[in-house]
């Protein structure tokens, strides 16, 4: 427990170093990726790893953040700061109606209701042209700001964005550490291991799905937002399939039901398809072959290999 | 009549053409053990599952200290105090012994989402309690030395208890086991028959399903007896044994056979 905590401290304050030594604008870019991916990570994670429902729509509440966001800010003038929060709630909503309708049902056909969903989503972003722009997108979104009186803290430079991020997913992490012990969380993993015995000692599921999926929306709403505002430019692409499958991926291959597998795997999985630009047109081939090998030589995640390999060496050594 | 802690009327459960319990009338009273046997097939485990919300009766009412729980879900029947055991061994497989036990007293535990999220001196407090209850119930099960181990991978015999410390971990006034003894050798099963006992004296009711003959004959109070469905006797084990209908049921028709 205590070396947990140590390594946790020990990556945060990694983290905090990291502009120090990357001050190159890519990698302050590549950091900022990773901790969207991060936080989309997690919050699958909370429904994925803890709940064991498996959602391929989260596209959709990252989609509806970002959205939601831009357009407080540039059609009804809220303030950025207000627009966010309120984009967040805005996805937390979303989750807490597509709970509601997709908890009725288990196993695949959940699976095929959160695509759907996202979808649908998509195809409003797309075709609501007055509001969204359509396949135009939206553009000039612009960067929050902090004002302390005289200091203005300009989030459109990188290295304000990126501790934004941090922020951001220390934040998530907390959350998810602190549900996950608690006894909401375990009426999660109850479900998850066992659903018909979670409810025959007065567990109502039904109920905590629709929790777990309001706090995972909200976390993906932030994650959606805080995308938005970096790129200044988004268009329904932001809803994207690929986006709920990376998610996923990150989750599972990190090490899902885990708390910092997911961040491990947004991280690598970000870094991984960089790595491999040396092989110019086979990129993804290669990158497919690596996600294949990570799933069947690792099936309980990046994060259990890895402590296997450091307690391995701590063996050796004795 | 008055008094009575469960109390099933006319309960029904058909599957499509099928009527697996049909105009079932029983009653358990406070602090009894009573048990429901009957051929396979009879419509045991149906019945149970009628009660305990997991199966929607087709008709009749189950009260519970007078409630009726007809339509509501398993998690509010638990609430009203009625937990049970279900028939192939069921547990939460990766977790630990302990935290089985933790889990199912999750109905005791009153913390709210920001009690969790902000890490409360309540929350604090109630993980306090639950983690003395659960000793406690580790303690009355007797599987305090393998708290640590993973449900899943404790022997079978083991299993089963753990089970029983699950649903005990509920608070239930009334405990609905099925088949507990199943699959157990002798000294598991006087096991067993212990720990039933050793609940009903914490005023804990208990209603079974049991193959095990000896087993029901020892502890019940009272048997119900089921087959194709239907009542066909109920009464004490000594009325029970000699019911020429129950030993038809469960031998055969001497006479009818021997024509054949």
């Amino acid at each position: 427990m205590r070396r947990t905590s140590a390594t946790a401290a020990l990556c945060l304050a990694g983290a905090m170093v990291y502009p120090i030594f990357f001050a190159d604008p890519y990698f302050l870019h590549m950091a900022i990726l990773m901790g969207i991916y991060a936080l989309l990570a997690v919050s699958l994670n909370l429904l994925l790893g803890y709940t064991g429902q498996l959602s391929l729509g989260h596209a959709a509440f990252f989609g509806v953040g970002a959205y939601l966001s831009s357009l407080f800010h540039l059609h009804l003038g809220v303030p950025l700061w207000g627009g966010m929060v309120l984009a967040v709630c805005g996805a937390g909503v979303l989750g807490f109606f597509v709970a509601k309708l997709a908890f009725k049902l288990r196993g695949a056909y959940f699976v095929i209701m959160t695509i759907g969903i996202a979808e649908v989503v998509k195809l409003v972003a797309l075709n609501w042209v007055d509001l969204t722009k359509g396949p135009m997108g939206l553009t000039d979104i612009a960067a929050p700001q902090l004002s302390f009186g005289f200091i203005t803290i300009d989030f459109s430079q990188k290295v304000p964005y990126y501790y934004l991020i941090l922020l951001c997913v220390v934040l998530a992490a907390v959350l998810q550490h602190r549900l996950v012990n608690s006894t909401l969380g375990r009426s999660f993993i109850a479900i998850r291991e066992n659903e018909d015995l979670a409810e025959s000692v007065g567990i109502d599921c039904y109920k905590y799905l629709v929790i777990v999926m309001v706090v995972s929306s909200s976390i993906s709403g932030i994650a959606g937002s805080l995308y938005a505002h970096y790129v200044s430019f988004i268009d329904p692409g932001v809803f994207a399939f690929f986006i709920s499958v990376n998610a996923v991926m990150m989750a599972i291959g990190g090490g899902q039901g885990t708390q910092a597998g997911p961040i491990l795997g947004a991280i690598l999985f970000t870094l991984i398809p960089e790595w491999l630009r040396v092989f110019g047109d086979a990129r993804m081939a290669v990158y497919a072959l690596i996600v294949i090998f990570i799933v069947i030589f690792m099936p309980k995640g990046m994060l259990y290999s890895l402590a296997q390999i450091i307690q391995g060496k701590k063996n050796d050594g004795r | 009549m008055a008094g009575e802690l469960l109390s099933v009327q006319r309960l029904t459960v058909r599957f499509g053409g099928l009527t697996a319990v049909n105009d079932l009338d029983f009653s358990i009273f406070p602090g009894e053990i009573v048990s429901l046997i009957g051929p396979n097939g009879a419509g045991k485990t149906t019945t149970f599952n009628a009660i305990t919300g997991f199966l929607r009766a087709s008709a009749g009412s189950v009260r519970f200290e007078g409630a009726e729980l007809i339509h509501l879900k398993p998690h509010q029947i638990a609430e009203k105090g009625i937990t049970r055991t279900f028939q192939i061994t069921s547990l939460f497989p990766n977790l630990s012994a302990l935290e089985n036990i933790r889990t199912g007293h999750h109905m005791q535990e009153r913390e709210r989402f920001w009690d969790a999220v902000l890490n409360t001196r309540r929350k604090r407090r109630v993980e306090d309690e639950t983690l003395a209850r659960t000793a406690e119930i580790l303690k009355f099960i007797g599987l305090e030395g393998k708290k640590g181990a993973m449900a899943g991978s404790l022997p079978y015999g083991d299993q089963r208890i753990l089970e029983i410390g699950v649903a005990l971990a509920a608070n239930p006034r009334l405990l609905l086991l099925d088949e507990p003894s199943a699959g157990l050798n002798d000294t598991e099963t006087q096991g067993m028959k212990e720990l039933i006992q050793k609940m009903r004296a914490r005023s804990i009711t208990i209603f079974l399903v049991e193959h095990d003959m000896k087993l029901v004959m020892g502890l019940s109070d009272r048997i119900v007896v089921l087959n194709f469905g239907k009542k066909i006797a109920t009464g004490t084990p000594e009325q029970v044994k000699t019911n020429p209908e129950v030993i038809t049921a469960y031998l055969g028709d001497r006479k009818r056979d021997a024509k054949r």
